[in-house]
């Protein structure tokens, strides 16, 4: 059984579909890197697997259909999504925040130091300060930080599906080395299976890519391993 | 008792014992009321009838007599702020002493040896030496003809504290009216006194955050507040009143050099509500914060905000006045800033922030400034905006339910008040927000 399978998923967008059936899947600890010029739809799927958007098409998770589940839920079921450009939320903290998406996800109370623990593992593995918790919800943080922060969320969450979408835009080489390290580390330990969408190979780097899936007007054009991503390094889509 | 008369307020004050100068302002305030006509501005009071609103409630009569006959609403409100049943029926005006009592008198004690006065204000109009302080002070910050109804409250006031803070004297825990009960159910036309003597500090604590029984359905109270020099008064309100009040509070405060006023609001519940803590900065450096939210639900008008007025060199003062409006609340935030000529070097700034929770609702934000030095800086923001879709969006991407998600950004707005207040009514004003918006 797949861990996520997407089938014949669309949008439309002021009665334009721009997404037009697109289908892949992944297994457990496999990681799918989704590759297109901008436009070509590449957070359109992102979106409508994540449930932000919607549209025609099928969803599985575990085999089971999510198609018809509001976003909440769909995140509570193990779907994660990394936004480009995180919003703000003044007053409410990273902690509270994530206090109360574990809460919800558990279905009952859970305890401050369980939380702690959690945060305290997530800091870790990123090798981030603790402060971070404490903070606004990306409140006055740079690009940088603010990517940071979506990969500190999911590791709290231990999501089942970690869709990221250009998680690695804005950093720097050695940033960006870090933070492949740190997503294999976590892809170890969990067994997360990864959708990346990346203009970015570095991100890649310590990941074992399993498929590559180009798109190009909603569409997905080629799909195959990991060689097909030197080739687009070589000679562009 | 019913209703504005001479023979009222003749008998206010006889039963109060009064000294011959205290009979002699509420009358002339009662004369002052007749004379002076309504607002010119804000919300509609023509559901207000004097002649029906009980001036005097003997407290004995006050007192409900058992739990029982507590409105229900009000019951279950007390429940859901998770306050216990003794403070509950104390709270609601029922059975015996709380606890709190105990804790007061504890206070009480420690506070008597560094000389910090905390008295009933019946009792201190009583007083050989502090009925001459109350006298000196009573209705001079406010003055009895600064609108109708502070000559009415004048007139007719009954209950609130005295307090007097000796020179150099830091009260280290927060008073609280909440261990005043008995004061505070007095009345809807309490006064509240404060006098911080010079280089002294304290925070003050007014009421407390369960719903207040109106006997009568208009509370127009007063607070007057003299901050010295170099002293530093914190002043805490969180009030849910019941929604038929008409809640018409005159707040005001005068400060002295480099003295400082801080305001810190929560206000939830009533039908009418116009409420403006003002600061009049006096003296060289003194200053003023203000930090105020309110809530107007299902039919209800509030109209809130605050007013400065710097009439000396290098004054500085800071609103943040927050408003949000659900389920056909309107919520009106306004702020005056005056700056008097030589007032060199004052600055001030307000942000008024309104956020509308639906499209029944409806907010707005009326600034007014009035300069009269060219050496002083204002600024003013102000925004009328919508909660925003795109945060609870994120929110529910973290697997956080469409309602929670609503709650903490709500809560987020807020989070500027509640952060300046005790962690018990931070919880508390969180439990009123999340049943104003169930």
């Amino acid at each position: 059984m797949k861990l996520l399978e997407v089938k014949g998923v669309k949008y439309v967008a002021e009665g334009r579909e721009i997404l037009h059936g697109v289908d892949f899947a992944i297994e457990r600890g496999e990681t799918v890197v989704i590759l297109g010029k901008n436009g070509a739809g590449k957070s359109t799927i992102a979106g409508r697997i994540m449930g932000t958007l919607e549209g025609e098409g099928g969803v599985f998770l575990d085999g089971k259909s999510i198609s018809e589940m509001e976003v909440d839920a769909r995140a509570r079921a193990g779907i994660f999504m990394s936004y480009q450009a995180p919003v703000e939320i003044p007053g409410v903290s990273m902690k509270e925040m994530l206090w109360a998406a574990l809460e919800e996800k558990a279905g009952k109370r859970v305890g401050r130091k369980e939380i702690e623990e959690k945060l305290a593992k997530a800091t870790e593995m990123v090798g981030a300060e603790i402060f971070w918790a404490g903070k606004e919800v990306n409140v006055g943080a740079s690009g940088g930080e603010r990517k940071r922060n979506e990969i500190l969320q999911m590791m709290a969450l231990e999501p089942k599906v970690a869709i990221l979408d250009e998680i690695d835009s804005g950093l720097d080489m050695e940033a960006a080395r870090k933070m492949s390290e740190v997503l294999a580390e976590f892809q170890r330990k969990t067994g997360v299976g990864y959708v990346i969408i990346t203009h970015n190979m570095r991100i890649l780097e310590k990941l074992k890519v399993s498929r590559v899936v180009i798109v190009d007007g909603g569409r997905i054009v080629r799909e195959g391993g990991e060689e097909i991503i030197s080739e687009v390094e070589k000679r562009g889509f | 008792m019913k209703g504005l008369s001479e023979e009222i307020v003749r008998k206010i004050s006889a039963r109060k014992r009064e000294p011959e100068w205290m009979l002699k302002l509420r009358l002339s305030a009662m004369r002052e009321y007749f004379r002076i006509s309504e607002p010119g501005y804000g919300p509609d009071l023509s559901g207000l009838n004097l002649a029906e609103i009980r001036t005097y409630v003997e407290p004995e009569t006050e007192m409900r007599s058992s739990w029982e006959e507590v409105p229900e609403e009000i019951r279950e409100t007390f429940e859901k702020l998770g306050i216990p049943q003794a403070e509950r029926e104390g709270l609601a005006g029922v059975g015996a002493q709380v606890d709190s009592e105990y804790v007061y008198h504890n206070l009480k004690k420690r506070m008597e040896k560094s000389g910090v006065v905390y008295l009933p204000l019946e009792e201190a109009v009583r007083d050989k030496k502090w009925g001459e302080v109350v006298r000196g002070h009573f209705m001079k910050a406010v003055s009895i003809t600064e609108h109708k109804f502070s000559a009415l409250h004048a007139a007719v006031w009954s209950g609130g504290s005295f307090i007097y803070v000796p020179r150099g004297v830091s009260v280290e825990i927060p008073l609280q009216s909440y261990y005043r009960m008995n004061a505070a159910k007095m009345g809807q036309f309490e006064h509240t006194l404060i006098i911080v003597d010079e280089g002294s500090d304290l925070y003050f604590i007014e009421g407390c955050s369960a719903p207040k029984l109106s006997v009568a359905n208009l509370h127009a109270g007063c607070v007057e507040l003299y901050v010295r020099k170099n002293a530093r008064l914190k002043y805490s309100t969180v009030e849910s009143w019941s929604k038929n009040v008409y809640n018409l509070n005159t707040k005001r405060a005068l400060v002295e050099e480099n003295g400082v006023i801080e305001w810190v609001t929560g206000s939830f519940g009533s039908k009418v509500s116009m409420l403006y803590p003002c600061a009049i900065l006096a003296g060289e450096g003194a200053r003023m914060e203000y930090t105020g939210v309110t809530f107007a639900g299902e039919g209800q008008e509030l109209d809130t905000g605050a007013k400065v007025i710097h009439l000396a060199k290098n004054t500085c003062s800071v609103i943040d006045a927050r408003s949000l409006s659900q389920n056909g609340g309107r919520a009106m935030t306004r702020s005056l800033v005056k700056v008097a000529r030589g007032a060199r070097g004052a600055k001030s700034f307000a942000d008024c922030k309104s956020v509308i929770l639906d499209s029944q609702s409806d907010a707005d934000a009326v600034p007014e400034v009035k300069v009269d030095e060219a050496e002083a800086e204002v600024g003013y923001e102000a925004s009328v905006g919508k909660i925003s879709e795109e945060a609870i969006l994120y929110l529910k991407t973290r697997g956080i339910s469409e309602k929670r998600a609503r709650e903490m950004v709500v809560r987020g707005f807020v989070d500027r008040v509640s952060k300046e207040l005790p962690v018990e009514y931070a919880m508390e004003m969180n439990n009123l927000i999340r049943m104003e918006m169930e």
